[in-house]
Order: structure tokens, then C-alpha cells, then sequence
């Protein structure tokens, strides 16, 4: 399958070395050296890319199911979505100017955010998609990102991420997230601060893989959309090759925003795969922090490079996202759910319920202990 | 759980057959929380659950005996896998995957993290 191997991996990593020198260059008060670079790029450029066959079809997210015919093709499309990485020389928080090491899960849950605000953005653009408009989308959305921010300014900003947790988890600057709580983080980062974006999203998140139908409608009615996240431990130390056709099916679906997921403990954003290969986009790239778009700045939130593995190295918690705007999409989530049931029997992972009150007001009796 | 494993395998057969036989819409299980978990223990590890409770019926249960607040994940796993699907009711569950001494082991823990 790894047909892709960089034919010099020299050239590549002086490339990216290069490419990291210009930007340190660029970046007022980064303090990488050359060597940090070199170190870093080795690190993450040996796999990059790989493990894909560009003479079959690649499945992304939102249902794009790719002929790509070469790596050009593939890299364009990567270029469509967010890539949010460690980053270095922000300001303060609790003795912390970096989130190198720590920050991987609230990184990707930003890279999911920040993925879903742009097809909703790209929706309100009526012309086709082209590189000019989604570079205009791009720099809509992004400074929600940026790590020097606080409050209104960048609701999804680091800062404002970990000082939502340490309330809500207990979880100073430094701890490790997982999908399920990086993503409660981010929809009460949203519902704070959305008025600055004047938002028609809603996000809900269900436990346990139980989705409730009259949550999704009510939202809808609002004249709203809503990102369900779904998060769930699918094994206690392994994934059972069980659930990978469901998980490929899911991460496959129109309505998918990608999956937060990962390798053993680093996390990753799952946006397409080929087969058993999971495509994703790492933040496990030390940058430095910009505070504007312009002069490069841009080029920070964009990769041209997946880092891919097999699924049987799929770590035990994701969190499924799904973008739902409308009846029809209720519908389609609805049916795919169903269909998905008889498909997968024993094995399948998500049912949908009418109410959570229907499910509590079954409850009648409480267990024994003996 | 290592305390109830420990007792012999003649015992543990013994316990179930009983408890089955008096309470016959019944099953027996033990549910514990995996030695990883940072989760609350429950109290008791040893329940009679109603045949007819489905199972995401007994994952409410259990994540009120152990106040688990709605911000937190948990998970439920039988023999290494995920307790089987929601709507299944707990009979099926430990008709399938119950263990020889007569019992239905289940294990939960929460979320997994990642720097």
C-alpha cells in the first residue's frame, strides 16, 4: 500500500525546515532554533502522507468518497480543512506559554469546531466553492482560534478552553483532555461567547451513545442547526475489529464532521480513510502563536500533510460528530441509525430514543445488592 | 473482582444456582469498576438485576449509584467488549456472556485521555 514514500526524505525535511525557519523569521518573538526544527520535522514528516493507495478511492468525511490519482489531488483536499497544532510563546496561563505535550485532544477538538463553522460558512456563500472563497471562509473563522484571545475575542481560544475546564473538570492548564471532555468544554466555550459570531449552531452532546430524537427536533424547530458529538469508550484497553465497520460507516456519512479519536495517547482528528488506513490531521507539530492571518500567518492553520494509521491502532475513546441542519438530515441520522441496527445486531453502538424523560420514567426499579 | 474470583469455583456455581432457582425472573451479576478507573466504586459488587431491565436502563442505574454527574463519560463492558446493544435486555446479556460460575461480569470505566 505505501506507495507515497517521500523518494528524498532529505529534501523533504530541509524543505520543512526551511519552510518553519522563514515562518520563525516571520514571528515576532519565536524562539525555535533551527535544530528544534529539524528535530520536530523528523519526528513528524517520516510518516507523513503515507500508508495511502491514490489508484483506489478515498472516503472522507461528509460522505466525499475521492478518485484522487495522485498526491496532489489528495493534498488539495487536505488543504479544505482546518489543521490546528501545538503552539508556542502565548501568553501565560498558569506558568504555561506553550501547549506542547498536553494540549493534543483540546487541539483537535478545535480542529473539529473550526471544520464545522467552515461548511457552515460555505453554505452561506452561495457561489460554488473555489480557493478564493474558502480562503475568505478561512479567515472568517480561524481568529475564533487564535491562543491570545480571551473571552469574545476567540471564544475557541486555549485560554478560554481551560478555564472552562478548570471549572467544569477540575483540569488545570497542563492536563490531559479526552474527547468527551474537551468537547463539553468547547459547547460551553460556544454558548458563552457565541454572540460574536451570531451563531444558528447549537451543540449537543449524548452519553453513552443514546441519541435523543426530541433534542435534534427541538433545536431544528428554533430554526437552528445542531452538532451532535457523540463520545464513547469503545474497549477498555483495544477497539474490537467489531465496531470498525461502524466506525467507517459513521466517519463516512454526510452528516460526519470527522471523529475525535487517536493512537495510543495522542490525539488525532479523524477526517477520511482507505480501508483499514484512518486519515488524520496531528496537531502534534510545535508552531509558533500568531495574532494575525496575514504575513503567513494563514499557512499555520493549513497542512498539506496527513498522518495516517491503521485502525487496528485506533485508541479505545472517540467522539463521532455529526452536523445536522435540517428535518432531512434528522431523517437521514434517524435512518442510518435504524439501518445500522438490524446491520450490525450485538455489535451495533448507537440507538436512538424518543426522550431522555421516556427512558428515566421506564426506570422503575432500582437493583438489589445480595 | 479479584475478591470474588477468589473464592472457589464450586462456591461462586453454588451462590447462582441458588440465587437463580429462588428468584427466576432474576439474574446475577458482578459489576465493578475496571482497576484503571478513577471512577467511584459502588458500594455493593454483588446484584440481583430484573431480566427485563434493558441495558441502557442498567447503565442509568448504575451511573446514579455512583453519581456520575451528565458532564462525564462512562462505559460499560462485558468479556472485553462493549455491553452489547442498548435496547437488549439484561437476560440476553448474561445468557450470552455469563461466566461458568454462573455470574455476569460487567466492568466500567470512564474516558480515555490524551496530551
Amino acid at each position: 500500500m505505501e506507495k507515497t514514500e517521500p523518494t528524498n526524505e532529505g529534501d523533504i525535511l530541509l524543505e520543512a525546515a526551511q519552510k518553519r525557519q522563514t515562518r520563525g523569521r516571520r514571528t515576532k518573538g519565536c524562539s525555535n532554533g533551527i535544530l528544534n526544527c529539524l528535530r520536530a520535522s523528523a519526528r513528524t514528516f517520516t510518516e507523513l502522507n503515507k500508508r495511502i493507495d491514490f489508484s483506489q478511492d478515498v472516503v472522507f468525511c461528509k460522505d466525499q468518497t475521492l478518485k484522487l490519482d495522485d498526491k496532489e489531488a489528495f493534498t488539495n483536499v487536505l488543504k479544505k480543512f482546518p489543521w490546528i497544532s501545538y503552539r508556542s510563546d502565548f501568553k501565560e496561563i498558569n506558568g504555561f506559554t506553550s501547549d506542547s505535550g498536553w494540549g493534543c485532544m483540546i487541539r483537535t477538538g478545535q480542529m473539529m469546531i473550526a471544520y464545522t463553522l467552515v461548511q457552515i460558512k460555505l453554505e452561506e456563500y452561495k457561489t460554488p466553492e473555489s480557493d478564493s472563497v474558502h480562503e475568505k471562509v478561512l479567515h472568517a473563522i480561524i481568529p475564533m482560534f487564535f491562543d491570545n484571545q480571551m473571552e469574545f475575542d476567540a471564544p475557541f481560544s486555549i485560554q478560554n478552553i481551560i478555564q472552562i475546564g478548570e471549572k467544569m473538570y477540575n483540569k488545570a492548564a497542563g492536563l490531559w483532555y479526552g474527547a468527551n471532555s474537551v468537547s463539553h468544554c468547547l459547547k460551553e466555550c460556544h454558548d458563552r461567547y457565541n454572540t460574536k459570531f451570531n451563531s444558528d449552531l447549537e451543540i449537543k452532546i449524548f452519553n453513552e451513545g443514546i441519541v435523543y430524537e426530541d433534542e435534534i427536533t427541538k433545536v431544528l424547530e428554533e430554526n437552528k442547526r445542531l452538532l451532535v458529538i457523540i463520545p464513547q469508550r469503545l474497549g477498555l484497553k483495544k477497539v474490537d475489529p467489531a465496531y470498525f465497520p461502524q466506525i467507517k460507516e459513521l466517519l463516512g456519512c454526510k452528516l460526519s464532521m470527522g471523529i475525535l479519536g487517536g493512537r495510543d495517547t495522542s490525539a488525532r482528528f479523524i477526517i477520511g480513510h482507505q480501508e483499514d488506513t484512518l486519515i488524520t490531521l496531528d496537531p502534534h507539530y510545535d508552531q509558533c502563536t500568531v495574532d494575525t492571518l496575514d504575513e503567513g500567518g494563514l499557512a499555520t492553520y493549513v497542512t498539506e500533510y496527513s498522518r495516517n494509521f491503521s485502525i487496528y491502532d485506533l485508541d479505545t475513546t472517540v467522539a463521532f460528530c455529526f452536523l445536522i441542519s435540517s428535518t432531512m438530515d434528522k431523517e437521514f441520522l434517524n435512518a442510518k441509525i435504524s439501518t445500522m441496527k438490524v446491520k450490525y445486531k450485538d455489535d451495533n453502538i448507537l440507538i436512538m430514543l424518543e426522550s431522555k424523560k421516556t427512558l428515566e420514567d421506564n426506570i422503575h426499579n432500582d437493583i438489589e445488592s445480595f | 473482582m479479584k475478591d470474588f474470583k477468589s473464592q472457589p469455583l464450586e462456591k461462586r456455581k453454588s451462590d447462582s444456582k441458588k440465587v437463580l432457582k429462588k428468584f427466576p425472573t432474576k439474574v446475577p451479576i458482578i459489576c465493578y469498576k475496571d482497576h484503571n478507573s478513577v471512577l467511584p466504586s459502588l458500594e455493593k459488587d454483588k446484584y440481583l438485576i430484573p431480566k427485563s431491565l434493558k441495558v441502557l436502563e442498567f447503565e442509568q442505574i448504575i451511573r446514579k449509584k455512583i453519581s456520575l454527574g451528565e458532564k462525564e463519560a462512562l462505559a460499560f463492558f462485558v468479556n472485553e467488549k462493549l455491553m452489547p446493544k442498548k435496547d437488549s435486555t439484561m437476560d440476553e446479556v448474561y445468557a450470552q456472556n455469563k461466566d461458568e460460575d454462573g455470574f455476569l461480569y460487567i466492568v466500567y470505566m470512564e474516558e480515555n485521555i490524551s496530551g
